[in-house]
């Protein structure tokens, strides 16, 4: 299986890649997205990322999933785009969510928030790590193993901090409601 | 409905136990209309979670490769230098052609060669003749001086040349039957052993012993002929024998002789 993926790699073309490749397209804009928060960069990260898996497109057919190394490429492109000196941190200009009409109730509000809107907040306090690990387990609904590809951390790290993540994302929430309820 | 289950796998999610099976399962169960109200807060947020995945990018199919497609654009015109291979290929050709003409030629002077090269050859033969004649006409003519020392320096001399020709042999096989002086056929007999493998020579010794009279001669004639394993010369040996003026020393060594040979 592997091998015969090398093989029709070897002769990959611009075709075959973008077939590969083009499934994935919205996965790794929300990667993008939650790591750049701004839709702008995150379509400019996309192409770049395009550019960077057509250079590595040998390993990308030699990995066990193309999805999960296209995710680990834009992943890694965006921590270095948030590194770079010339990035400003956009994370302040991130626009919070709009609650909302002012007839509907705040329960009401917090059922209607697009549900986007609402992982971005609770994401938003989050460790990178843990931010990468809740998208990918709970709303990419990825496999560990695949996770493990993308992050290159254990399986036990993995679930550490998942479970770390996800109490954290459940206590943020629980505040949110409470809030919006009071 | 027993939620006990739910609670079960959800304590599993957030300590990150939880299968993928088991989450599923969880998000089965907490999706249903009848959760009860200490669960419900948990099932907002899964489904939240669950929802949030729809977000597509605004990039269209092409635009997503646009930059790719640019740069594999832009690296077409170096495609067209590194047509260098092609280039390479049919120099490659070339050389081979070139090799292949070279050797067709080489193949048909080679065709002509053999009459060049037996033309050289033939000159080499005889150049070599020419010498061996000469050779056979200085030998004559230091056999033919009257001094013995002379003709024994003429007759060891032919000794030292190996590819000495039939007539140099018959030369020296003269020499050994007639020549006046005993050291100087005895001489003749020391060169003619170097030739002992030529049938004409075998012959000659043979003859030889008919001829030669003198003991010494007789005795060197008679241990080349047991040198050269020459058994032809048996019957002659044993005739020698009968002779009655025979001196002792050769009778002896004829027995000897004709011991060792048959």
């Amino acid at each position: 299986m592997k091998s015969s993926r090398a093989r029709l790699d070897c002769r990959m073309d611009a075709q075959a890649f973008k077939q590969l490749i083009l499934p994935t397209k919205n996965r790794l804009y929300r990667m993008a997205l939650s790591l750049l928060k701004d839709s702008e960069e995150a379509n400019d990260m996309l192409q770049e990322t395009m550019l960077r898996l057509w250079t590595h497109r040998q390993k990308l057919a030699e990995c066990q999933s193309a999805e999960a190394f296209a995710l680990r490429i834009t992943r890694n492109l965006c921590l270095d785009r948030i590194k770079s000196k010339g990035y400003k941190n956009r994370a302040g200009q991130a626009e919070m969510p709009d609650w909302g009409s002012a007839e509907a109730t705040p329960y009401r509000k917090l059922e209607l928030m697009d549900s986007e809107q609402l992982m971005k907040r609770l994401f938003a306090v989050l460790p990178e790590q843990q931010q990468t690990l809740i998208r990918l387990r709970d709303v990419e609904e990825l496999s560990y193993e695949e996770i493990e590809e993308v992050t290159g951390l254990s399986v036990n790290t993995i679930r550490v901090n998942l479970s770390r993540a996800r109490k954290a994302v459940r206590e943020n929430f629980t505040k949110i409601n409470n809030y919006e309820l009071e | 409905m027993n939620w006990n289950r739910a609670e079960e796998l959800l304590e599993r999610y957030y300590a990150g136990l939880s299968s993928a099976e088991e989450e599923m399962a969880l998000k089965a169960l907490l999706s249903r209309s009848d959760v009860p109200p200490h669960l419900q807060q948990e099932a907002s947020l899964l489904g939240h979670m669950k929802a949030a995945g729809g977000e597509e990018s605004s990039l269209g199919d092409d635009e997503l490769f646009a930059r790719l497609d640019a740069s594999l654009q832009a690296q077409k015109p170096e495609a067209k230098t590194i047509q260098l291979p092609v280039n390479r290929l049919w120099q490659i050709a070339a050389a081979i052609a070139l090799l292949a003409i070279g050797y067709w030629f080489g193949t048909l002077n080679a065709d002509s060669a053999p009459p060049a090269t037996a033309l050289v050859e033939d000159s080499r033969q005889n150049q070599q003749l020419a010498q061996i004649q000469q050779e056979v006409q200085e030998m004559k003519s230091m056999l033919s001086q009257s001094s013995p020392s002379q003709r024994i320096k003429a007759v060891s001399y032919v000794q030292q040349n190996e590819v000495a020709d039939d007539e140099l042999v018959q030369v020296l096989i003269e020499t050994m039957h007639f020549d006046e002086n005993v050291n100087v056929r005895m001489a003749a007999i020391k060169a003619l052993l170097h030739f002992r493998d030529r049938p004409q020579v075998r012959q000659a010794f043979v003859q030889s012993l008919q001829i030669q009279n003198d003991p010494n001669v007789q005795l060197q004639l008679i241990d080349g002929l047991i040198k050269m394993k020459n058994k032809e010369a048996v019957p002659q040996m044993q005739e020698m024998l009968q002779e009655k003026e025979l001196q002792e020393v050769v009778k002896h060594r004829l027995q000897q002789g004709i011991g060792v040979l048959i």
